[in-house]
């Protein structure tokens, strides 16, 4: 009976893929964000499309009819090529199958086929708009990393270089309209992504105050100027000034100060452009044609300039708010995981995974912007008889990792209390490291998030 | 909860994550498939949304979770059709493919996760969530409306059940 039992456990390791967790996740924040919208339900109740009245409806990723198009798409490819294959690529993001499919084959496709170069640029911006919605998409599913914010980076600056060149041609022939309009879809798509900053920010704000209050020795975060960006002055043009200061706390502000200096910009850009034509069209002269031509090009080269800062700036953005998050959300102590244990130096090596509103942490992943390392440091007692085996901190074996003596803590950690933040420079940025005791009758143990340093104690006044 | 908006909807995606793969994990020993229990489990977050968000309040949010995934669950099979290999085939259905039986092959368990298809819906349900979902008896006895007695007997009796199957499976 016991044996039937055991085997029944095993059944625990079924679980949904980190994908399918995160369509889900995204789907849950879309309805919940909605959730003042009529949410209409589709026939059937298991198999269906959650169509949610606002600009884009909510799909389940998993439907029946996903389930159908891929079956028959891979269908259609083995038969007919890789003409549908573009459009199952679609909607794939950075980390997915076919999304290199989509970047490589399928978008340049489309915009070789263009009919003419008013199209081509609005397809170029298109593909600029899409990268933004992938940030998004990847956000909102929890499963953006670094290196996947990195990728998309670089192809939004790729693609800006192609978009301001084709834009610059457009310009020449005389079509400024054509450029005005593709820069406009640009702006709308960078104007709903800063919403969604802002949105994000009021969480964090709540949480940081909720942390304030609770923990009475909790140092409260410093704002720090990270960087400064200058937008270069042009005669041309008025004065198009502007200073950024990059903090972080204020991220939707930076890219809201991009977004208005463009903004700002644009009908200067349109109106220069259109008083220029007119000039042309009057004299008609050789060098004012030239000195035309001069002076769109020093416009795009200042929209070219103005689209490098927007991609730097949505990149930073993401990763210091990943990181913000992750100081903010490093009490979570569920599931600290043993690596190793180094009795000489009387330390345990812990890493933890830590869930920062859907993105995941993992040991492998973490670069300098991400604790991992959790060494534990007992204050008179020896090592040996820190009490891991007692019922307060009870582990659990595990083979999930393929790290030796790993072993999971349980929930009982949530005993483990917050005492303290530490400040620590990495690379130039201040962190805040949390510090966690765990103390009874006979123990009092620091565990110490560092970056593989040695272990400081904390001061004496957190420990009263 | 809190009525508080954004913490409400914290706490909500919190209880996602927390409970998500358990509600999942049901879903798809109730169905046998890998796409239905993840529509469930997505619907049966979405139901629970819906229904806080009209300001109602839930006491065991994870029992809560449960309940609607049963019900789910339940309409999923009364409105099941009985498959034809043709329908079966234009509706994507690939011959060959278990995905149930892939996913088993992971682990040794795989004996008792066939044969417990084979004892009643009634046993499978209480013996999933006290083993496999890792419930206490209170907590089923709270989803299923059921007597901690009951749900007691019920699990020695599908217990039996499961051994005396497993049993006549290895005389075979």
């Amino acid at each position: 009976m016991k044996n039937i039992q055991e085997q029944l456990k095993r059944g625990q390791k079924i679980s949904m893929n980190s994908n399918e967790k995160g369509l889900i996740r995204a789907t849950l924040l879309r309805t919940i964000n909605n959730s003042s919208v009529v949410i209409k339900k589709a026939t059937s109740p298991y198999i269906k499309n959650i169509l949610v009245t606002m600009k884009k409806s909510v799909v389940s990723p998993f439907s029946f009819h996903s389930f159908v198009k891929v079956t028959a798409l891979t269908l259609i490819i083995l038969i007919g090529g890789g003409a549908s294959l573009s459009f199952a690529s679609e909607k794939t993001l950075p980390g997915e199958t076919l999304y290199n499919f989509k970047i490589s084959v399928s978008e340049p496709v489309r915009e070789a086929l263009a009919f003419n170069k008013q199209n081509k640029a609005f397809i170029q911006a298109k593909r600029i708009v899409a990268r933004v919605d992938e940030i998004k998409a990847l956000k909102e599913g929890g499963i953006l990393t670094e290196e996947k914010s990195a990728m998309v980076k670089n192809l939004i600056e790729e693609q800006s270089a192609s978009f301001i060149e084709t834009a610059t041609e457009l310009t020449n022939e005389g079509y400024s309209d054509a450029v005005v309009e593709t820069t406009s879809i640009l702006l709308d798509s960078l104007n709903d992504y800063s919403e969604n900053v802002k949105e994000e920010e009021k969480i964090l704000d709540t949480e940081a105050t909720k942390l304030e209050n609770g923990n009475p020795v909790v140092t409260l975060m410093k704002t720090e100027n990270l960087k400064t960006t200058k937008v270069e002055d042009d005669s041309s043009f008025k004065k198009i000034e502007k200073e950024i200061v990059f903090t972080t706390t204020d991220i939707s502000a930076v890219i809201g100060a991009v977004k208005k200096s463009i903004e700002n910009k644009l009908p200067e850009v349109v109106e220069t452009i259109k008083e220029q034509e007119k000039q042309t069209q009057k004299e008609s002269t050789v060098n004012e044609i030239s000195e035309k031509t001069s002076d769109a090009n020093y416009i795009l080269n200042q929209k070219q300039k103005i689209c490098e800062i927007i991609a730097t700036t949505l990149s930073e953005a993401e990763i210091l708010k990943a990181e913000t998050l992750t100081v903010k959300n490093s009490i979570d102590t569920k599931n600290l995981v043993l690596t190793g244990t180094s009795e000489n130096e009387g330390v345990i090596v812990l890493s933890y995974e830590n869930i920062v509103s859907g993105i995941k942490i993992y040991e492998n992943n973490i670069s300098y912007l991400f604790t991992n390392s959790v060494l534990i440091q007992t204050i008179g007692t020896p090592l040996s008889k820190i009490p891991f085996e007692e019922k307060e901190l009870k582990i659990q074996s595990t083979e999930a990792r393929k790290i030796i003596d790993q072993t999971y803590i349980t929930n009982e950690c949530e005993k483990i209390n917050l005492i303290a933040y530490k400040e620590t420079n990495i690379l130039g940025r201040t962190n805040l490291i949390p510090v966690w005791q765990y103390k009874n009758e006979n123990h009092n143990i620091l565990i110490n998030a560092v970056n593989g340093e040695p272990i400081k104690p904390v001061s004496e006044e957190y420990l009263r | 909860m809190e009525a508080k908006p954004r913490q409400y909807e914290k706490t909500f995606l919190e209880a996602y994550d927390l409970f998500g793969d358990a509600i999942f994990r049901f879903c798809f020993f109730q169905t046998s498939k890998r796409e239905v229990a993840i529509d469930i489990t997505q619907d049966t977050f979405i139901k629970a949304w819906e229904y806080l968000d009209k300001g109602e309040t839930v006491d065991n949010m994870k029992a809560f979770l449960y309940r609607i995934a049963g019900n789910l669950v339940i309409d999923y099979r009364r409105k099941k059709k009985p498959d034809s290999l043709d329908n079966m085939i234009e509706n994507g259905f690939d011959v060959g493919f278990d995905e149930k039986g892939k996913i088993e092959k992971q682990f040794e368990g795989r004996e008792v996760m066939q044969i417990i298809e084979e004892i009643p819906d009634m046993y499978k349900d209480v013996l999933i969530m006290r083993y496999v979902d890792d419930m206490s008896i209170p907590e089923i006895a709270e989803v299923t409306g059921e007597t901690e007695n009951n749900i007691s007997v019920r699990i020695h009796r599908g217990l039996d059940k499961l051994e005396k199957t497993m049993a006549e499976k290895n005389r075979e």
